[in-house]
């Protein structure tokens, strides 16, 4: 076996430790890398910026403990951006592992000491609400007629900011952040396309080639691209925290990959030229 | 600075023992992942129960009897186990697939196919080059790979 091909066969054992040393050095001790605001996470605080004090905003958290690392630092960020705005949230959840994803975020944010806010007259969280798609056209088209009791199981007649919503009208932005397919179109669907509303989405990087035509033809005005799109909030609003910590790992660990792609294909061809000087 | 946090430990050793797979399967990895599957079942059923209580049940109490035809249909979901009348799970079943086909159909066509042509047929020149450039690699990339879908045969 020639050097070359000794090379491309590398252990994948070999790969993954390199990876994981290559996430620990920073993890350990921050680079400091710099950090280019990207025009989506721009656009996502612009959109929020431009909402006038008090307008109603519709937030979905749409994932779960896997999606926490990546996407709960966006939220965490966008969160001091509704409340600094003094924008009024109401937060539900189409994914099942989203309702114990908003004590998190709010242990995080601390609304009431941080802003003085007042659950259910600032804010409200009415909970997981199953069917996606068929959930987002309900909240949409007649929210009492699906929602009858918060979160805590308050009727919704009883907290004043769900009073007077009745639905897709009431609405001046639905933001949402998720790592589902479904749901990151489902809410283009049914708030951008049924009811022309301004919507704002942040999903994982992976998904972001999928949904970037949405942010291409104006149906989703900005956009949160997985933790790149986390630090570039927490940069913005100003609140660092986890992402922009994240941010140099990603970038060394995702170097280093690029180094060993560029090796392999290396590798691959200076094989297949030995193998031809050979015969 | 070492957390003191055991909540931030838990979460530590279990992203420690997921990735672990990436080497070989393993007895750490299998824990975890019993772990998780026997949290994330628990947690659906009592989220399950709560939906049919704040969204089902508590409608009724507030005399919307209309909502015991959601109960009815969800309860025929369950024939599917009944060896005489399993064909009754069929009727919720094509109501489900029929809502969720007419919800997102409705919107899809608008999002996915008009709004797509329309901006794809958008003209080439742009502000700036690189816009340029994108526009002229977008219009390649349709061509081609429609091409590609339409004209391959097996």
């Amino acid at each position: 076996m020639s050097a070359w091909e000794k090379l491309t066969a590398l252990p994948r054992e070999i790969v993954l430790a390199l990876v994981l040393i290559a996430m620990i050095i920073p993890t350990l001790k921050p680079l400091g890398l710099p950090l280019m605001i990207g025009t989506m996470s721009k656009d996502w605080y612009n959109t929020v910026d431009a909402q006038p004090e008090g307008s109603i905003v519709l937030f979905d958290i749409g994932f779960g403990g896997g999606g926490y690392p990546s996407l709960g630092p966006a939220t965490i960020a966008s969160f001091h951006q509704f409340f600094e705005k003094n924008l009024k949230l109401i937060i539900m959840a189409t994914q099942v592992e989203g309702s114990m994803m908003y004590p998190l975020i709010m242990e995080a944010v601390k609304p009431e000491t941080n802003y003085g806010v007042v659950y259910g007259e600032d804010y409200v969280f009415i909970g997981y609400i199953a069917g996606t798609q068929t959930a987002m056209a309900g909240v949409l088209g007649n929210l009492p007629a699906i929602v009858s009791v918060d979160y805590k199981g308050t009727p919704i007649g009883q907290i004043p900011l769900l009073k007077d919503v009745k639905g897709a009208d009431d609405f001046d932005l639905v933001a949402y952040i998720t790592t589902s397919g479904d749901v990151s179109e489902g809410w283009v669907y049914q708030a951008y396309s049924a009811y022309k509303k301004d919507v704002v989405g942040g999903f994982l990087s992976m998904m972001t080639p999928t949904m970037k035509p949405y942010y291409d033809t104006g149906q989703l005005l900005g956009v949160l691209d997985g933790v790149k799109g986390a630090a570039d909030m927490e940069f913005l609003t100003k609140h660092p925290g986890d992402a922009i910590k994240s941010s140099d790992v990603l970038s060394f660990s995702q170097t280093l990959v690029v180094i060993f792609i560029i090796i392999g294909n290396i590798a691959y061809f200076g094989a297949k030229g030995a193998k031809r000087e050979d015969s | 600075m070492v957390s003191s946090d055991l909540a931030v430990w838990i979460a530590a050793f279990y992203t420690i023992a997921a990735t672990s797979y990436a080497f070989r399967d393993n007895i750490v990895f299998k824990f975890s992942e019993n772990t998780l599957i026997g949290a994330a079942a628990g947690h659906l059923i009592v989220m399950g129960i709560k939906n049919i209580r704040d969204f089902g049940w508590s409608h009724i109490m507030q005399g919307e009897i209309i909502y015991f035809i959601v109960f009815i249909l969800g309860i025929m979901l369950y024939f599917r186990f009944h060896r005489e009348y399993y064909w009754l799970y069929r009727y919720p079943i094509a109501f489900l697939v029929g809502n969720g086909v007419g919800i997102s159909t409705r919107a899809a066509i608008h999002s996915d196919f008009i709004l797509q042509v329309d901006e794809t047929a958008a003209p080439w020149t742009a502000a700036t080059g690189m816009d340029t450039l994108d526009n002229i690699l977008i219009f390649i990339g349709c061509i081609t790979a429609l091409s590609y879908f339409i004209f391959t045969f097996e």
